[in-house]
């Protein structure tokens, strides 16, 4: 059963229409109809990644668990005693994965045909984790070989050296995987602790997407949601960060690993962020096409470096935020990451000077409105943005309005804010033996 | 089962030419992709891939990076990429682009026919000084090219797998690397490369992709510019070559300062496009290792707990299939018999009914999901083509479906082993 009256989402431009029903249990349950489509997707989200390691609740008191906790709890939900969710929906026609950010866990499919199967199938899975001692240990073979996939991922380990440059305590400077020696530490129960307090439905969200029935849409998620009547809203469940000082952790961190040729970030913490609702869109679109006129590829400064040599068609920027988290990374690959370090930070006090032109401004807000027309083609782009957007009160259809409200002086206005040199941190990667 | 609906109208608007284009209502952007078609052979393929790194450095209206890129951005952000691409032993250059469907344009506004002028100026009238490339530019993407190429050893498992290519096929045209050799770039001459794109303009195989919201004699009128002038005779293509059997099973291995190893084994499958049998052989492989419930996944990864990847694919172009594991350099051994395990039980035919109906509907699956994606199908289409054969979307969904078991053993026992490549960390 819903509560309520359903909710109709609707952006002309788009010409998107998301339907919302509040399920009994407080879950969220949202439906976009595509038509002509033969994809069909689904996802069922949880306001819990890496980051939440520190927490309250009830009957608990206070944990402090393992990083990686979230990530291995991933793995796990997605496993039941006849078999592992990717083999089980593989078997069924169906394609069904999972990813763990800083923030969110998420889970979901992708299929042609039986599309309410799937969704029952997921929604059984999500709720019902299989976790033993000799499964745990299992997966702790198969994730640190995932670890050491990562390891030896350049791009990856540039970026997570970077947030751990920018943060001094938050856990968002950990590895979002863990490492072989956190992982190790965790067991059954602290797994089962972890999806009590996070896996209920007042910190979930469901969306199904393509061309199907949205009734029978509704009545799937309710009748699945009915086998398992144990399942509520778990009150008092409190996550808990350590103080961030407003100064960075190291001005710069290098790496040595197996690479043709040296990579730099530059990343710029952000200390206006924990925004909600539609600041929380404005600040990340505002900051995007800040550094987009700032850095992208039609501004001086890289046709500069371009033309030096010190930067090629990989140099790219872009603006990330997690609650109360947030930053700008600037980079790519360079012959000479200290000179690159030395020329971006130049230009961040360069453009705090300069300001910005009404024609760049005009021009990106064009880009921007085309890059939202090619994202909203995509059922998984549409359904995971809705979702991530949802826990910081954001309904993704407001994009285009928020695009639209924004002026010139709030390009500036976050200018001095945020392109500030004390701010900045940089990550290099440099070839071995170098 | 759900009707299915996907197909490209063909026009041939010029000698060589082949315009591909579906009318697509669904999306809120246009997908155009160009391709010129041509060998791949060591002698051509730098300049190859040099060639359309310079055709993103100006235009005569549009004379530099920044110009151009602005321009793009005016044009609602549209999107435009060149490139080479492999596929069997041919080598294609490539431009792509995606754009703002009219439709969805503020009132009034289009941009259709900027975009195709755009890129008209970018296939055929790229910024020259004095008839030559600007020295500069030429010698900074000569530059950047070599950072590609060299850039391979960056990402592991494509190391890995082109390594494991070279060895195995060491005299074969489809062992090159479409980005081409470090070696050759210093020699190359912009008059190599106007000659070239010369030969791209008049007489390269052409084959022009669109999808997007107009009918096809639309389309067709729209695009028309991009063909520019054509000469009457057509380049022929080089034939394929012939099918190897191994000799016995070459091990090649390599370190590197890395956590994980990686471990690719090179198979023959003896089987391509124009064989019927390859769609048998497609199912089978699919079974082998593509999909979760494969015996690959379940076995080596799920089971033993060896990896965190595994999976196999299968080149029709060139009638090989590879698999490939990050593992511990320890258990390299043990996963290597493991695979070895699984290839010969398909090949003896233990899968169960319900294992193989399973793979045939995943498949079919995938292929319905593929009716969204044009530029997924752009590539499918292709690949058939250069191949010699044409591409029925639905047809080919009924062969997959009719596949049988006794196809499915019968085609994996044509799989033999020929090289294990294994990236292991240095000791």
């Amino acid at each position: 059963m819903y509560q309520g009256t359903e909710e109709v989402l609707h952006n002309e431009t788009l010409r998107e229409t998301v339907y919302k029903r509040t399920h009994e249990t407080g879950l969220p349950v949202y439906f976009c109809h595509k038509p002509g489509f033969q994809k069909r997707y689904a996802c069922f989200a949880t306001h819990y990644g890496s980051v939440d390691t520190a927490f309250s609740a009830p009957g608990l008191g206070r944990q402090q668990v393992a990083d990686g906790v979230a990530h291995f709890l991933e793995h796990k939900v997605f496993e039941r005693e006849d078999g592992n969710a990717l083999e089980l929906f593989s078997k069924r026609g169906a394609a069904c994965n999972a990813y763990t950010s800083y923030a969110v866990t998420n889970y979901l499919f992708s299929c042609g045909d039986g599309f309410f199967d799937h969704l029952g199938a997921l929604v059984d899975f999500v709720l019902t984790p299989y976790i033993t001692d000799e499964n745990v240990e299992k997966e702790k073979g198969i994730i640190g070989q995932e670890i050491r996939m990562y390891e030896d991922h350049a791009g990856w380990r540039i970026f997570t050296n970077l947030m751990a440059g920018l943060y001094q305590n938050h856990p968002v400077r950990n590895d979002i995987a863990g490492t072989v020696e956190s992982i190790a530490e965790l067991n059954t129960e602290s797994l089962y602790a972890c999806h009590r307090s996070f896996y209920h439905p007042g910190n979930m969200i469901a969306f199904g997407i393509g061309d199907e029935d949205r009734e029978r849409f509704f009545e799937t998620m309710d009748a699945s949601l009915a086998r398992h009547p144990e399942w509520a809203a778990v009150e008092g469940v409190e996550k808990h960060y350590p103080d961030e000082p407003a100064s960075i952790a190291d001005a710069n961190r290098v790496l040595e690993m197996e690479v043709s040729m040296p990579q730099l970030l530059v990343g710029i913490k952000d200390r206006s962020a924990g925004k909600t609702g539609r600041a929380f869109l404005k600040q990340e679109l505002v900051t995007d096409i800040l550094l987009e006129i700032v850095f992208g590829k039609a501004s001086a400064i890289y046709q500069q470096l371009y033309a030096d040599k010190l930067i090629d068609e990989s140099f790219s920027t872009h603006y990330s935020a997690y609650g109360n988290i947030g930053f700008s990374v600037i980079g790519g690959d360079t012959e000479d990451p200290e000179k690159l370090a030395n020329a971006v930070r130049g230009e961040i006090e360069a453009a705090r000077d300069r300001g910005v032109s009404a024609e760049d401004f005009e021009r990106q807000k064009r880009a921007s409105m085309g890059s939202f027309f090619r994202m909203f083609n995509s059922l998984d782009f549409t359904a995971n943005n809705f979702c991530t957007y949802r826990f910081y009160g954001v309904d993704l259809f407001d994009i285009i309005d928020v695009l639209h409200s924004i002026e010139i002086s709030d390009l500036t206005d976050r200018l001095s804010e945020h392109f500030c040199v004390d701010a900045v941190s940089t990550s290099a990667v440099i070839p071995k033996g170098q | 089962m759900v009707a299915s609906g996907f197909s490209f109208e063909v026009s041939n608007p010029a000698p060589g030419v082949t315009f591909h284009i579906n009318e697509n209502a669904k999306r809120k952007t246009n997908r155009l992709h160009v391709y010129w078609i041509g060998d791949l052979d060591e002698s051509t393929v730098t300049k190859r891939a040099l060639l359309p790194t310079l055709l993103t450095r100006g235009t005569r209206s549009y004379p530099t990076m920044q110009s151009m890129t602005q321009r793009e951005e005016w044009l609602y952000g549209t999107s435009v990429s060149t490139s080479v691409v492999k596929v069997g032993e041919r080598h294609m250059i490539s431009v792509r682009s995606e754009f703002v469907n009219d439709n969805y344009l503020p009132q009034g506004e289009s941009v259709l026919t900027d975009v195709v002028s755009f890129l008209r100026e970018l296939m055929h009238e790229p910024q020259l000084e004095g008839g030559a490339f600007p020295t500069d530019v030429l010698e900074q993407e000569k530059l950047n090219q070599r950072r590609l190429i060299e850039s391979l050893i960056n990402d592991k498992r494509s190391y890995a797998h082109e390594r494991c290519v070279q060895a195995m096929c060491s005299d074969e045209a489809c062992r090159i690397y479409e980005e081409g050799r470090v070696a050759d770039l210093d020699a190359i001459t912009s008059q190599d490369l106007l000659s070239l794109l010369d030969e791209c303009h008049k007489s390269a195989p052409m084959h022009v992709y669109f999808s997007g919201d107009l009918d096809a004699s639309t389309a067709a009128a729209a695009l028309q510019p991009l063909v520019g002038e054509r000469a009457t005779n057509t380049l022929g293509l080089r034939a394929p070559g012939a099918d190897r059997t191994p000799q016995g099973v070459r091990r090649v291995e390599e370190e590197m300062h890395v956590q994980q190893a990686n471990l690719v084994m090179g198979f023959r499958s003896h089987l391509r496009f124009a064989d019927d049998a390859s769609i048998a052989q497609a199912v089978g492989n699919a079974l082998f290792g593509v999909f979760p419930h494969s015996k690959l996944f379940v076995n080596v990864r799920e089971k033993a707990a060896l990896c965190y990847t595994v999976g196999s694919q299968l080149d029709r172009s060139n009638g090989t299939l590879f698999v490939h594991a990050g593992i511990d350099a320890g258990n390299a051994g043990q996963a290597v018999s493991l695979i070895e395990e699984q290839l010969a039980e398909m090949q003896a035919g233990n899968f169960t009914d319900a294992d193989l109906d399973a793979t045939k509907v995943t498949l079919d699956n995938r292929l319905l999901m593929l009716e969204d994606n044009p530029a997924g199908l752009m590539g499918v289409d292709l690949a058939w083509r250069l191949n010699g054969s044409e591409y029925d979307h639905a047809a080919y969904r009924d062969q997959i479906r009719n596949v049988s078991r006794e196809a499915v053993v019968e085609a994996m026992r044509r799989v033999e082993l020929d090289t294990v490549f294994l990236l292991k960390p240095t000791q």
